[in-house]
């Protein structure tokens, strides 16, 4: 950590240029990409599974499950797994502060987050990859 | 308010995203989704609770997520008053093209059809 008055002297210093972000300021970026990321998806979502309100629901249903169950989709949903474990993990930590919890332990939270995230990931790609991917059928 | 409403349905989609996922996915490791499975629930009030809920709780939290976004680049009030509008629509037009792949398994039948 440099002194604040050392950075007032480097004349090119931001607190807000993403060069000099720190942990918080990259858990704030992370977020919001996240949750822009999120926001795309479920717009694709909700119209894909929209698909299920025609006159032929279950023969469409049944065809739009048969098409993504391959490797390709199953990297992308278990990439947005993982987008959404960073999101509501560290959405519970931005409500912890909000609280007035945790405020000066942000950094270790932070890292508690990811964490946690990898933990769940790791363990829902090991458990999900051949139901995703289609290698099991039932 | 939006402030609230923002950690409002946040902490009610960590409930309700975590019943989706965990109910598709986890609950019964080995099975493929299929219609049968997924209409079967759907008959039941509970998950329609849950489906309509996550639908109107998603769609609040994620708009106004990116009406945060956009009020961060200082646009003014007459572009943030049409921002508010566009999202308000987007959102209500959104929840009803969702909410018509629910009424099959409500009503028999959606409005409309894709």
């Amino acid at each position: 950590m440099v002194g604040v008055s050392k950075l007032r002297r480097t004349s090119r210093y931001s607190p807000v240029a993403v060069r000099n972000y720190q942990v918080g300021m990259w858990a704030w970026l992370l977020h919001r990409i996240s949750g822009l990321v999120l926001v795309g998806y479920l717009f694709v979502h909700i119209w894909v599974i929209s698909t299920v309100a025609t006159a032929n629901g279950k023969v469409d249903f049944t065809a739009l499950m048969a098409s993504m169950a391959n490797p390709v989709v199953a990297v992308g949903e278990l990439g947005l797994l993982g987008v959404v474990l960073f999101h509501g993990l560290n959405g519970i930590r931005v409500l912890l502060f909000d609280l007035g919890v945790g405020l000066n332990s942000q950094k270790q939270i932070f890292w508690g987050v990811i964490a946690l995230a990898i933990v769940a990931f790791a363990i829902s790609t090991v458990v999900l990859w051949p139901i995703l991917t289609g290698a099991t059928r039932v | 308010m939006a402030w609230l409403l923002q950690r409002l349905t946040g902490v009610l989609l960590l409930l309700t995203l975590f019943i989706h996922i965990w109910v598709l996915h986890f609950a019964n490791i080995g099975e493929v989704i299929s219609y049968d499975n997924v209409a079967g629930r759907l008959m039941t009030a509970f998950f329609i609770i849950v489906d309509s809920a996550l639908l109107a709780l998603v769609l609040y939290h994620g708009l106004n997520g990116v009406r945060n976004v956009i009020f961060d680049y200082s646009i003014g009030p007459k572009a943030e008053r049409a921002v508010n509008w566009i999202l308000i629509i987007v959102g209500l037009a959104t929840f009803v093209y969702g909410f018509n792949a629910l009424l099959p398994f409500i009503t028999g039948q959606p409005l409309f059809y894709r």
